[in-house]
């Protein structure tokens, strides 16, 4: 039988760690693509800044200093040398109005770190009518552990930002969001349980509010239009962070993953290079044998170990450059396992053939507009066409179109 | 050296690759084509072996002349050329199966395969030795000495004197069985004398995520609903080679049948009915072959009618 990408791990009973070693530089990348929304310096090159401390803002985001440093400017990045003088910089105290909260949550540099990386700021401006706290802790991708990690091991944390938010919201219903295997030791939170199957995409939030409510969640529609507000664990650990110790969002919590050799959950500062965790876990990584890839098996990139973590980074994977990551594109047979591994029903093998001929259709918009590029139909294919590359080219060019 | 472009998402793969698919239906049509070597024809797997190559080479000279260079036959090659081998009498003459695995591959295949018209190479091959050599593809012997007038295989047994065998007697090879001390059982082509190895074979295939099974399962139930419906005998027609042969191989063949999951569920269904109709109507033995010939020619339809229909789902959901 056709069998579905499962996710969920075993080592996610690990409590995640900090490095014992802070790396020496951090690098944020500025730009758009990276962030969701435009970010300027707000520090001249050369500066010193303490960590927490402001370095760049944008409307709805402000990147704080994960280090206490020097600051160097280039285009789209900005850079800080650490000068070991510890100085740390903490947020106001959290408002007590709802109104105010878009604002603290810009200023805590808080973006959705479950994979979208949307300023939680635009989230939380559209959050009056909400109902619902939906905390979600099922891992978005396979071979990751952090999220459940976090929501059994920090749990407080979590519960300080997530409390708080549905104290402030007036939201009447906190529900996690876990996957089967994780359900027994996911009621260690103490909240209400919704569980999901262990199989890739469950983590996707339409799919979360889908299971929740019971009617789907088309694109373009807003969770806040069922009721609900959707926030990862990660991105709730931040703001227990922000809420309770006045830290603003200056740490990504990550799984680091190698077939047979590690597997570890980490918070590390918001820029640290690839080459400084691997380093720390006892993987020093090698080019010739090994691929890096930020983010996870499905929906990730291959990067170098000059890679820095961003805020939406979930992991980084070492897998062995064996030959099936290198594979050439086949023909298309029509199996239809790609139609069969789609969470959402939807053709890719004729959406593919219908984009590729540029056809435009209301049929082909309305099937490329639902797909939220988890690549489920790609792992699927067994002629390994590059079918979410394929339709993320699709979207770009309708959106031209439009 | 250049820089090797950035691997992309997903770095992995669930399931076999497409020629890890071939290869476990290759397996399978192997451990017919070897077990009928075993029980009735010793010769049979040098003819198989034979046409095998034969197929490759052909594939692999076509491609020579069009592309220019040499390549290694695609495993699909060998399973249309298998599937073919099988379905005829193990004594068929050869010259004419190579004729039939030659349309079998270069139209069915390598012509077929930029067309938006998907039909099954194997019975595209098929029908072309049905109107080559009508008379001898119906003859099934063991090259022993036998008197025809009293030896048949089931169907063919059925379709003179209506007799019907015991479905688990045909489920486990009758061949060579004298039946109510009257009719010698023969071997009937060789990947249909063996029904329930076929049914194993089809569900280690569906279990190995190399075929889907709702094609195969809808037209075993639509057969047998045709089947009641037409006053034949249900068990009988289930439990027929050929039936089981054709839900296993024939009706799993991704390239030709639809990709979408109800338009599979259709074209069984549709193949099911027609196949009880031909039964029904004059026992052709073809029948499977113009059933799902013609289920064939809708299945671009059914893909496209899917597609809008859940294009338009999705469109009033919003």
């Amino acid at each position: 039988m056709r069998r579905p990408v499962r996710s969920g791990e075993r080592h996610a009973a690990a409590p995640p760690a900090r490095l014992t070693e802070l790396p020496r530089q951090v690098t944020l990348p500025l730009d758009r693509a990276v962030n969701r929304c435009a970010l300027t310096p707000c520090v001249a090159g050369g500066a010193s800044v303490a960590r927490g401390e402001a370095v760049a803002q944008g409307d709805d985001l402000t990147l704080a200093a994960p280090l206490a440093g020097t600051v160097s400017l280039a285009a789209d990045r900005l850079t800080i040398t650490a000068d070991d003088s510890g100085r740390m910089v903490r947020l106001p105290p959290p408002p007590a109005d709802a109104a105010a909260l878009p604002a603290f949550a810009a200023a805590a540099g808080l973006a959705g770190m479950g994979g979208s990386h949307f300023p939680a700021a635009v989230k939380l401006r559209a959050a009056a009518g909400a109902t619902t706290l939906i905390i979600n802790a099922v891992e978005c991708e396979p071979r990751l552990a952090i999220d459940e990690s976090l929501l059994l091991h920090e749990t407080a944390t979590v519960r300080a930002g997530a409390d708080w938010l549905a104290q402030l919201l007036n939201l009447s219903r906190t529900v996690v969001a876990v996957q089967h295997a994780a359900a027994v030791r996911a009621r260690r939170a103490g909240y209400e349980l919704l569980t999901l199957p262990d199989t890739y995409p469950a983590g996707a939030e339409r799919l979360i509010v889908q299971a929740l409510t019971g009617k789907p969640l088309p694109p373009g529609v807003l969770p806040m239009r069922r009721g609900c507000l959707v926030f990862s664990v990660a991105t709730l650990h931040a703001l227990g962070r922000a809420v309770r110790d006045g830290e603003p969002c200056v740490e990504r919590p990550l799984t680091v993953w190698a077939p047979g050799r590690t597997a570890r959950n980490l918070i590390v500062p918001v820029g640290t290079p690839a080459a400084h965790i691997l380093a720390q876990t006892g993987l020093p990584g090698d080019a010739a044998r090994d691929v890096l890839i930020a983010g996870g098996m499905m929906m990730g990139q291959e990067v170098t170990p000059d890679f820095c973590v961003t805020r939406a980074t979930n992991a980084l994977l070492v897998v062995p450059r064996a030959a099936r990551l290198v594979r050439e594109e086949g023909r298309c047979i029509r199996c239809g396992a790609c139609h069969d591994a789609c969470p959402l029903g939807l053709h890719p093998s004729y959406l593919r053939d219908e984009v590729r001929a540029q056809r435009h259709t209301p049929a082909l918009a309305a099937q490329l507009d639902d797909c939220f590029l988890c690549g489920a139909c790609a792992a699927a294919c067994p002629a390994d066409i590059r079918l979410a590359y394929t339709f993320r080219e699709g979207k770009t060019w309708l959106r031209a179109r439009r | 050296m250049a820089a090797r472009a950035p691997l992309t998402a997903p770095f992995l793969r669930r399931g076999p690759s497409t020629a890890g698919m071939m290869a476990w239906m290759l397996g399978c049509l192997t451990l017919l084509a070897v077990v009928f070597t075993l029980r009735h024809d010793h010769q049979f797997i040098l003819r198989y072996l034979f046409c095998l190559a034969a197929g490759g080479a052909l594939e692999a000279l076509c491609r020579l002349l069009r592309e220019r260079r040499f390549a290694m036959p695609r495993a699909s090659n060998f399973v249309t050329t298998a599937l073919l081998v099988l379905s005829v009498p193990a004594r068929f003459p050869l010259l004419p199966l190579l004729a039939g695995i030659a349309v079998a591959i270069l139209i069915g295949k390598l012509l077929m395969e930029h067309w938006r018209v998907r039909l099954n190479p194997m019975l595209l091959g098929r029908l072309f030795l049905m109107l080559l050599c009508a008379d001898a593809i119906q003859r099934w012997d063991t090259g022993h000495a036998v008197d025809t007038l009293t030896a048949a295989t089931p169907l063919g047994l059925y379709a003179a004197e209506k007799a019907v065998l015991p479905p688990l007697l045909l489920l486990t090879d009758p061949a060579g069985q004298v039946w109510q001390q009257f009719y010698t059982i023969l071997p009937g082509s060789p990947g249909e004398v063996f029904p329930l190895l076929a049914l194993l074979c089809g569900l280690i295939l569906w279990l190995a995520g190399v075929s889907d099974w709702r094609a195969p399962l809808a037209f075993l139930a639509a057969f047998a609903a045709g089947c009641a419906l037409l006053g034949l005998p249900v068990a009988f027609h289930l439990a027929a080679g050929s039936t089981l042969f054709s839900a296993a191989f024939i009706l799993t063949d991704p390239r030709s049948l639809p990709a979408s999951r109800s338009g599979r569920l259709v074209a069984g269904l549709l193949a099911g009915l027609l196949n009880a109709l031909v039964r029904w109507y004059g026992y052709h033995p073809e029948g499977i072959v113009l059933a799902v010939l013609a289920v064939n020619l809708l299945s671009e339809p059914l893909d496209a009618l899917a597609f809008r229909l859940r294009a338009r789902a999705l469109t009033r959901a919003r």
